[in-house]
């Protein structure tokens, strides 16, 4: 692998984590109204007192979260801190950090994350390159406007539609939770049966949602494709159609298709967030809704930035691994 | 002599071009147009009965019929009253959509609007000048991109204690929604300033500014309307999704705060499905034509992305 291009992309990963980190550390620090006043004044709403001098108390607990000093030293110790892997504590669930909470949650995301994409690409791909391949059957081309429907509404939009006929109307599955109220997670079957029941609507909604983008995204390359002189060529040629349709036509077409996957990445974990609050899954999404409703700060800026994280982290594998699909990436623009 | 001859050639072949397109009127070439772009005159019909929801339905309906408390019993499913029922504060859902649809439609077409500005501009600077100009906005680009705008967007409507604003909801999204149009433009703008007649602009002492937008612009024309679509997309779905997550300007009614409030009170559970059914129906009918008209635009921009039959 050309090492210019690694660095670059290094490079590229470095800047994106430094922007997003810097941009939530000023945000949070000149956005008018102090979070932590806030809450004490809150807190004392809710004991019944009120107009108390909570001076002493907000300085005590700046001092204690260290957002005393000057900008420029806090930025410091936010940046240690966070290299340490300490996003300090959750304002809502004291004592419990935020690197616990979100790393409680983190495996319920990224498993539907990875479950979602891998079956939407597949089936997507499959499905766009044959509405595109004028020879396939016509009830596979009809599907066309069912996937631009599909692709354009967003997936929570799915989810409540799904929630609604397979868990409250037909009642086959369960409509929330990771697992059902008071069932002991262990190494067992049972564990199993009961993740993947309750997994199913979620995923499907994006799997469902997701399906359109890959598909049009599929149908369009493959469009431009059938144009080119070595498709010609390989027909005149004789070749199967098999084979035109595997090697020369969808191999061509699936590396643009890694492209605008990954460019649409962080739209996807969006919407995925979405879903999850539909469905009360208990990943990044719902604590990332909870924290909102008890103006959670220091979990919402943990959140956001393990988010960017895995986003910067898996465009950076990405791209890692394009030149080895397809060489003339390195060796380009060097 | 050689450009002399070609300019000259390609000049008299747009005369007959445009004397034939001339003697056709206005209408009959509209009328061609939409024909040949079917994408566009599918997508756009679309849109146009949401917008002719939002903004005539009040003609006939009277929105104070929306305000809470306006019927009691609350949660009733549709009848002759109400025709799409109504929800859990006793709104009647018909006339709370139709108050709702012009707001969203509104977010998004300032947002959608602002970020093409922000990415077009983007798009032509670091195109048309290059070098290290286009490197630095590149570079910016592709962080950007990187960035998942809706996190950050969630991060800083709750810092703001105040309460979102339509026209400060519009302008954050734009600030995360300009990429794709910076991308596509550049790109355009690259190959269009090796043209000939861009040559010929720039050799008879043309600014820069002027080639910019009387040389360029009318060129890009296609591209710029595809990528306001696609931003306009962009920028309702992030709406829709701040607002579903109460965060958006929730002392107005928008689509996205219906959606909010049905998951607040459990609709789906309750089984009060014309809660969400309803919302849901007028956003098929919006991002469906939305996201045609767009493949369509594209395809008018690039006609080799256009299916030969």
């Amino acid at each position: 692998m050309n090492p210019a291009y690694i660095v670059r992309r290094l490079a590229l990963f470095v800047l994106t984590v430094t922007v997003v980190v810097t941009l939530i550390f000023l945000l949070t620090r000149l956005a008018p109204g102090d979070p932590i006043e806030a809450k004490v004044l809150a807190l004392e709403a809710q004991a019944g007192n009120t107009g108390g001098d909570i001076g002493p108390i907000v300085e005590a607990y700046r001092e204690k979260f260290q957002l005393d000093g000057p900008l420029h030293t806090q930025y410091l110790t936010y940046l240690t801190n966070l290299l340490r892997g300490d996003m300090g504590y959750s304002m809502s669930s004291y004592p419990a950090t935020v690197s616990d909470m979100i790393s409680a949650a983190l495996p319920w995301t990224i498993g539907i994350a990875l479950i979602t994409t891998v079956v939407a690409m597949l089936f997507g791909s499959l499905v766009g390159a044959l509405i595109a391949w004028r020879k396939s059957f016509r009830l596979v081309q009809a599907t066309l406007p069912v996937l631009m429907v599909t692709a354009a509404v967003p997936f929570f939009l799915f989810g409540l539609v799904l929630q609604f006929f397979l868990g409250v109307h037909w009642k086959i599955l369960p409509t929330a939770f990771g697992v059902d109220p008071g069932f002991l997670v262990g190494w067992n079957l049972e564990t199993l049966w009961q993740l993947t029941k309750h997994a199913v609507l979620p995923a499907g909604a994006v799997i469902v949602a997701s399906t359109g983008l890959w598909g049009l995204g599929m149908r369009a390359m493959m469009v431009t494709t059938a144009g080119e002189d070595y498709m010609l060529m390989a027909d005149s040629k004789g070749l199967k159609e098999r084979r035109i349709f595997l090697t020369y036509a969808v191999r061509n077409v699936l590396l643009p298709q890694t492209t605008s996957f990954a460019l649409s990445l962080a739209s996807v974990v969006g919407g995925l967030l979405l879903v999850e609050i539909v469905f009360n899954y208990p990943g990044i999404g719902l604590l990332l809704r909870d924290a909102i409703g008890r103006s959670d700060y220091f979990l919402i800026q943990g959140i956001t930035l393990i988010t960017t994280l895995a986003i910067a982290i898996a465009l950076f594998i990405m791209d890692m691994i394009y030149p080895l699909i397809d060489p003339r990436i390195s060796y380009n623009r060097s | 002599m050689n450009i002399d001859q070609t300019t000259e050639l390609s000049t008299s072949a747009d005369d007959t071009v445009s004397t034939a397109t001339a003697k056709a009127g206005f209408a009959a070439r509209s009328f061609q147009f939409f024909r040949y772009n079917m994408k566009i005159t599918i997508g756009l019909f679309l849109v146009l009965i949401v917008v002719a929801f939002g903004y005539i339905g009040p003609l006939f309906v009277d929105l104070e019929r929306a305000e809470v408390g306006a019927f009691i019993p609350p949660g009733q499913p549709p009848s002759a009253e109400n025709w799409l029922g109504t929800d859990a504060q006793g709104r009647d859902m018909l006339a709370w959509l139709i108050d709702a649809t012009p707001d969203s439609l509104r977010v998004g077409v300032m947002a959608g609007a602002l970020g093409v500005i922000i990415g077009a501009s983007v798009g032509f600077i670091a195109g048309y000048y290059g070098g290290w100009i286009d490197t630095v906005l590149r570079t910016i680009t592709d962080i950007w991109l990187a960035v998942p705008g809706l996190l950050v967007l969630i991060v800083l409507a709750s810092l703001r204690q105040e309460g979102m604003t339509l026209e400060l909801m519009a302008i954050l999204i734009a600030v995360f929604s300009w990429m794709g149009a910076a991308r596509v433009i550049r790109a355009q703008v690259l190959s269009l300033r090796e043209r000939q007649y861009v040559e010929i602009a720039r050799m008879s002492g043309e600014k820069g500014i002027y080639i910019v937008f009387f040389e360029l612009m009318p060129n890009l024309m296609p591209f710029l309307l595809a990528a306001f679509v696609g931003s306009l997309i962009g920028a309702i779905l992030a709406a829709v999704g701040l607002e579903f997550l109460g965060l958006g300007a929730t002392n107005i009614s928008t689509l996205g705060n219906i959606l909010y409030w049905q998951n607040f009170y459990n609709a789906v559970i309750r089984g009060m499905w014309w809660w969400w059914g309803s919302p849901i129906v007028i956003f098929i009918l919006l991002f469906a034509g939305l996201f045609i008209a767009s493949i369509g635009l594209d395809e008018w921009a690039n006609p080799r992305l256009k299916e030969r039959s």
